[in-house]
């Protein structure tokens, strides 16, 4: 029997702890205090439950890190990027991203995009759309007239950097 | 029933808040149980620390900030926040246990908590208190610069500047992540 998770994947934002199991009338078995060492008590199984809940509000959906290639039109690298449906520590050419991983392209001088699918599936098989809200970018770099902004419109995050072009330039952005 | 220890925003979570001890064993000591049918205490306890070490680090809020200077009020808030779901309101009229939100000055605002202690879904009451602070830039300005700092436990202050100048950007956007 495949049995589906209740809930949606965690990047819906609407998971309540009950959810992951949680209750607040949730009580031990038959009422007998939880069995020492071989036996959860409900009240702990209710703080995991509302911590993992918690999380999931506010945990980043990806966390992405690209080096862009020369103040030209060519696709930034992609060294890093973790999104809840895989990871990848190899880098890739962001113009052509692995399955299921975002696209990352230079734009324009000052900027570049990372584009994702509009639904993703979990590892139970449960599809969940997906849509950027807020994202935060970091520039890698140490030479400070360099500053960086990020801003989401559909499914496409903008990063922008300023004040030199975008170029050989090590950029790790959050998105949620 | 409620539930043990504290909520994740005291960012002191560990296993044993969970219920896991180093002697949490399976059932009467018989092994691994069928994993279709059970859990077995090797993976509770994995389960568990992962939740511990991803809990410490999770912002407790995140904020879209959208500045309304030249009207000289508040800015418009999105918002997520531990055990809520999403919001938007005008800084000046949050929702319950959302922070309130004031404009100081062009392109600067003042993000209020309005507790020092919040409870979560099992009913247990836990304090909060402003650890850290990021603040970046979401607008589409070429020079604007985000920046914040901590008040105090319940108050940060952030503010969107022209790095060049040094001057306030009015009218755009912000992130912010408290933990």
């Amino acid at each position: 029997m495949t049995l589906v998770p209740s809930g949606s994947p965690f990047w819906a934002r609407t998971n309540t702890f009950d959810v992951y199991g949680g209750a607040l009338a949730k009580a031990e078995y038959s009422g007998m205090p939880a069995l020492g060492n071989h036996d959860l008590g409900a009240d702990d199984f209710n703080r995991l439950a509302v911590d993992q809940a918690a999380i999931g509000k506010t945990i980043p959906f990806c966390v992405i890190t690209f080096t862009t290639n020369g103040a030209t039109s060519a696709d930034p690298t992609v060294t890093y990027c973790a999104i809840p449906t895989g990871l990848t520590v190899v880098p890739y050419d962001g113009g052509n991203p692995p399955s299921g991983m975002p696209l990352v392209q230079q734009s324009a001088t000052y900027d570049a995009t990372i584009t994702f699918d509009s639904s993703y599936t979990d590892p139970y098989g449960v599809a969940q759309s997906y849509t950027p809200t807020f994202a935060q970018p970091t520039i890698n770099d140490v030479i400070y007239i360099k500053s960086v902004r990020a801003w989401c419109s559909g499914s496409v995050v903008t990063v922008n950097m300023y004040s030199s072009p975008l170029s050989d330039t090590t950029i790790t952005v959050e998105v949620f | 029933m409620g539930a043990t220890g504290y909520a994740p925003w005291t960012k002191v979570a560990g296993v044993g808040q969970y219920g896991v001890t180093e002697q949490l064993a399976d059932y009467l000591d018989l092994g691994e149980p069928d994993a279709q049918d059970s859990l077995s205490a090797a993976s509770y306890k994995a389960l568990a620390l992962a939740t511990a070490q991803t809990a410490r680090q999770q912002a407790f809020l995140i904020m879209h900030l959208t500045g309304q200077d030249t009207l000289t009020i508040a800015p418009l808030v999105r918002a997520w926040m531990m055990g809520a779901d999403e919001v938007s309101y005008l800084g000046t009229s949050p929702p319950t246990n959302f922070p309130e939100v004031t404009w100081v000055n062009t392109g600067r605002y003042r993000i209020t908590l309005p507790a020092v202690s919040y409870t979560d879904e099992a009913g247990v009451a836990s304090p909060f208190e402003l650890a850290f602070l990021r603040v970046s830039s979401a607008a589409p300005s070429a020079t604007g610069q985000a920046l914040g700092y901590i008040s105090s436990s319940t108050v940060a202050v952030v503010q969107h500047l022209n790095w060049q100048t040094a001057s306030y950007l009015p009218d755009e956007s912000l992130v912010v992540r408290i933990g």
